[in-house]
């Protein structure tokens, strides 16, 4: 027991508390954490009805909060990296294994309907059912690491690796507005008929939920005033 | 502040913003956002706690260190500003079950925290295997032009989609949403 609490004690460093800039720094993580969380929530994103319903095809505020922050982000950041503010942080390419870890990733969240972030948010907002999600990710990548890492298969999977490139590098254009005008456009026209196919989708649910309504009401059986969500 | 008692905003507002907390991060931390990367070094501490001399040998444990530190900060950073966020707009409630899973696999709490796991057990595997999770490999990936977040979203499309033909059947489609 003792031996626990003082190796309990060794995972803290109080070096990481010292300032609140820098990529190690606990404050800096908090303030950020807080500020998703709160948007998270706000977006109404942190829902198993959400996430599901996106896979269901019945539900797209996923795509509605998402194609926004994706075309807003990407000229926010190149912006911000053209003067100079900031360094980008490159994930590593590795095709195969992101082919077959997404595909994995999906099923997953499928069934569980919590990814990480949003597993969080969910315990933050009430839904218990967010905790076995959050256990379950954390015995995931133990297991990952315990049987999976540095074996054969992951060698065969892990072998093509392009490292940390854009799509600057690949296609051999260096400037990236080359890039990211035509995904902007792209996103906008998504972006209005996503939202219309939404709007319309919420419509149709709200009037099919009225109609059973009354057939429920015929049988005697008190039925729940239909809430329509207010925005 | 009477903004944040708002049950939802408009979700072209939530997406600037979550751009705008993007940049902070990288303004004010020097990195990406990322959720994954927190969980894996929650289950480092845990083993490196209960069993030191069996951590010592795993290799993977060498890139994730067993120190508390800034992604597991940020996750609970989310949920307190979820908690925040929904006691000041009065839509906080326990729930074990969620409503559509109601409808399509039935009521049973049990049945639900059991598969729960199971998913959960997926998505940490996956998202180990894809270097990054939702936040960190496919958002910040893709604000980054790098290839690696646009593989990332193709497949977990298809991976979500099979599965939730496979899994729910014919209760895929309810009548209510959320």
């Amino acid at each position: 027991m003792e031996g626990i609490l003082d190796r309990l004690k060794d995972t803290f460093d109080p070096y990481y508390m010292e300032s609140f800039f820098g990529p190690l720094s606990l404050y800096g993580g908090f303030f950020v954490g807080t500020l998703l969380g709160i948007i998270l929530q706000k977006g109404r994103l942190c829902k198993y009805d959400i996430v599901s319903g996106m896979f269901r095809l019945q539900d797209f505020t996923f795509f509605r909060v998402g194609t926004p922050l994706l075309m807003v982000g990407m000229i926010l950041i190149y912006f911000f990296k053209d003067l100079g503010a900031i360094e980008l942080y490159i994930p590593d390419t590795v095709p195969l294994a992101q082919l077959i870890g997404g595909v994995i990733f999906g099923s997953g969240l499928a069934i569980a309907g919590y990814c990480p972030a949003i597993a969080a948010g969910a315990l933050g907002e009430g839904n218990l059912d967010a905790i076995p999600a959050g256990v379950g990710i954390i015995i995931g990548s133990v297991l990952y690491a315990e049987f999976y890492h540095e074996t054969t298969l992951d060698m065969v999977i892990g072998y093509i690796n392009l490292g940390r490139v854009t799509f600057q590098d690949i296609f051999l254009i260096f400037n990236h507005w080359f890039f990211i005008i035509p995904f902007v456009f792209m996103c906008l026209m998504f972006l209005i008929g996503i939202s219309m196919y939404d709007e319309f989708l919420r419509f149709s649910f709200f009037t099919v939920g009225k109609i059973f309504c009354i057939f429920k009401s015929l049988d005697n059986k008190k039925c729940e005033k239909g809430k329509r969500v207010r925005r | 502040m009477f903004y944040l008692g708002r049950r939802s905003w408009w979700p072209i507002l939530c997406g600037i913003g979550f751009a705008v907390v993007e940049l902070l991060s990288f303004m004010i931390s020097q990195r990406p956002l990322g959720a994954a990367r927190g969980y894996t070094v929650i289950g480092s501490i845990v083993e490196y706690v209960l069993t030191p001399e069996h951590a010592k040998n795993v290799s993977y444990w060498d890139i994730y260190e067993p120190y508390i530190e800034w992604t597991i900060a940020s996750v609970a950073g989310v949920i307190f500003g979820s908690f925040l966020s929904s006691i000041s707009s009065g839509e906080f409630r326990i729930k074990m079950v969620p409503d559509m899973w109601r409808f399509s696999k039935g009521s049973s709490w049990v049945k639900r925290w059991v598969w729960a796991l199971i998913g959960g057990i997926l998505v940490g595997f996956g998202a180990r295997m894809a270097l990054g999770c939702t936040l960190g490999m496919l958002i910040s990936g893709v604000i980054q032009l790098a290839p690696a977040g646009f593989i990332f979203m193709m497949s977990l499309w298809m991976g979500g989609m099979m599965t939730t033909g496979v899994f729910y059947h014919i209760k895929t489609i309810t009548l209510k949403r959320g």
